[in-house]
């Protein structure tokens, strides 16, 4: 039994108990998250669509519990301001650390392992100021924190990972869509890369199976790709506003498959033209099928 | 500073001397004397002019300081290879290897005034002139605003690139997106300074040269040109007449058999994908007139080494004249 069939099943047996005719409220929301495998909002306000994006598969409680440590980990990778888009928006990270804490969630971390100096990729890309004025715990990474891990990976049999992000109760995956030298495209499989340690080199040279065994191990609880501006050309360092294109777009869902290979979309491509969506999809991670898929899509 | 240092010639002048001691010393003294005046004028050519020098050393490339009062290094130069390169530009560095990329030098300079303002200065070497203008022209767009640097270069608010002999030089700029053009050349002329003058463009550029070649739209890609594997590496460029836009391609192998070879392929390939093909053979020159599946019109010819096309097309007899002139200009580099 799938994830949509347990969900048919437990509405309709719910609904057998129900009065006849009478709404019934988790009749109602599991219907709603049912539905929804993928929600894209589209907007002005990076903040509201955010927000939207989240709603739209049945709101952050949905994901966040109270109590909960909660990993937050957006693109840091680059010495950019956002208006390059080689890093995560920072009005959507804040957002999310602000909706966790709204959850009840007890702590929310900030981080990502950034490929350049870390102190001017943090305050350059604006994420450090609005993740930390959301409440959010902002740190550089600690190598004493990297661990030797099992995977369950056909490429990847170990890898050191960062512990916090493996450790915490939830983890929210928010990458920013952009082009990739090597990967065509940097979605939210690839942004995985940011809670490694050891050799980027090493992971490269088999980048779509190492991608599809490190999201087998972390697994995130929700991914928020990140559409306001996306990276046209020269990815994924970027630094030229001539390739920057603005979508004013969120997209928010479960599936790392199915995030990733609407994120090709956007971009004019097709999921089957990223090679880890194809190793995701065929190692059962997710589908790359956008037409088996629910998806809404909500203006703002 | 040079690659060739005084200690180095007196070690080699020593060593001449040497050998001097086994010539009868009747004709000692002019022989001597013709080695040392030989290695002299050795000395004052390779000293006289970094740019015939055999090399520099990437490290000292940089401005170890700063390159204005107003602009100084954030930490040191730092080094990277083929094995670190990844630590620096992450995937990217993907795009650098087919190039022949050897080594990165990177500085960050800072503004004094403005802390959070600053211009990371990296520079490739890569494997020749024609792989750095290779990855170069990666970058280069037809809008972009040219500036007199190195064997050429653009720049914008936020980026200036160059190539010059056989290093790739890219600056970017953090913390604003509008930095005065001025700034970004004064960095950039320091650097050229410190490189090889070289010989500007590379060479094998001219078999592309054709009246309808748009300028600046000329590309070298050292795998996968039009993305068949085939095709290992070549060049690419726009060409425009009578309003009509194709692309011209030129591929230059190592000898006959292997562009015969490489012709061979692409034919085998289009028969595959059932496309109808116009195939005509003699001596000294084979012709493809097809349509290719992603390209649309195309025609293809090889002549010794060389295989020259169009793909684009959409007027036949158009692409033949310019084939011809395509095959006139390789006839002349072959011949030089």
């Amino acid at each position: 039994m799938n994830r949509r069939d347990f969900l048919k099943t437990t509405i309709i047996t719910g609904a057998a108990f129900a009065l006849p005719g009478s709404p019934n409220p988790l009749i109602k929301a599991l219907e709603a998250a049912e539905k929804t495998d993928l929600v894209a909002a589209h907007g002005l306000s990076p903040a509201a669509i955010t927000k939207t994006a989240i709603d739209g598969l049945g709101g952050i409680k949905s994901f966040i519990s109270r109590g909960d440590i909660v990993v937050v980990k957006p693109n840091i990778g680059w010495d950019r301001l956002p208006a390059y888009a080689a890093t995560t928006n920072p009005e959507v990270v804040s957002t999310v650390v602000a909706l966790c804490y709204a959850a009840g969630a007890k702590q929310v971390k900030v981080f990502d392992h950034s490929v350049v100096d870390p102190r001017r990729c943090y305050k350059q890309s604006g994420i450090s100021a609005a993740a930390t004025a959301a409440g959010g715990i902002v740190s550089f990474i600690d190598e004493r924190k990297f661990r030797d891990m099992k995977l369950p990976g056909v490429v990847l049999k170990s890898w050191p990972l960062y512990t916090e992000a493996v450790e915490a109760d939830k983890f929210i995956n928010i990458p920013i869509a952009k082009t990739h030298g090597l990967s065509t495209l940097t979605l939210g499989m690839k942004n995985l890369m940011g809670i490694m340690g050891s050799s980027r080199g090493r992971i490269h040279q088999r980048i779509d199976g190492s991608l599809v065994d490190l999201a087998m191990k972390v697994s995130p609880t929700l991914i928020i790709l990140d559409a306001v501006r996306i990276l046209t050309a020269n990815g994924p360092q970027g630094g030229d506003l001539a390739d920057v294109k603005l979508l004013n777009t969120v997209v928010a869902g479960r599936d790392q498959v199915a995030v990733d290979a609407y994120g090709a979309t956007l971009f004019g491509l097709k999921g089957s033209d990223i090679g880890c969506v194809v190793a995701g999809n065929k190692a059962g991670l997710g589908t790359m099928d956008l037409a088996k898929l629910k998806i809404k899509r909500i203006n703002v | 500073m040079h690659a060739y240092s005084s200690p180095r010639a007196s070690l080699v002048c020593c060593r001449l001397r040497l050998c001097a001691g086994w010539i009868s010393s009747g004709r000692r003294s002019l022989v001597v004397t013709t080695i040392i005046a030989f290695v002299f004028t050795l000395l004052i050519i390779m000293t006289s002019n970094p740019a015939r020098a055999a090399e520099v050393s990437i490290q000292k490339i940089l401005p170890a300081q700063g390159f204005t009062e107003e602009w100084v290094i954030d930490g040191k130069v730092e080094l990277y290879d083929k094995d670190t390169l990844f630590n620096h530009i992450n995937g990217e560095a993907e795009l650098y290897f087919p190039y022949g990329f050897d080594a990165l030098a990177s500085a960050n300079y800072i503004n004094r005034k403005n802390q959070d303002l600053s211009i990371v200065a990296d520079v490739y070497r890569m494997a020749s002139v024609l792989d750095a203008f290779g990855i170069y022209a990666n970058y280069r767009k037809a809008n972009n605003s040219w500036v007199t640097i190195g064997a050429e270069g653009f720049a914008s608010g936020s980026q200036l690139m160059f190539y010059q002999d056989r290093y790739f030089v890219r600056l970017q700029v953090s913390g604003e997106t509008n930095l005065p053009q001025d700034t970004l050349l004064a960095c950039a002329s320091t650097i050229s300074q410190n490189l090889p003058v070289g010989v500007g463009p590379p060479k094998e550029l001219d078999v592309l040269k054709i009246p309808a070649l748009v300028p600046k739209s000329e590309r070298y890609l050292a795998q996968g040109l039009l993305g068949y594997a085939f095709f290992r590496r070549g060049m690419i460029a726009d060409a425009l007449v009578q309003d009509e836009k194709m692309q011209i391609f030129v591929i230059h192998e190592d000898t006959e058999a292997e562009a015969r070879r490489t012709f061979d392929q692409y034919h085998t390939y289009l028969k595959a994908e059932g496309q109808g093909i116009q195939l005509t053979e003699n001596a000294a020159r084979r012709l493809i007139i097809a349509v290719d599946p992603l390209y649309g019109g195309v025609q293809m010819e090889q002549s010794g080494r060389y295989i020259a096309g169009l793909v684009r097309i959409k007027n036949n007899s158009l692409a033949e004249r310019l084939l011809d002139e395509l095959h006139k200009r390789i006839s002349a580099d072959a011949g030089s």
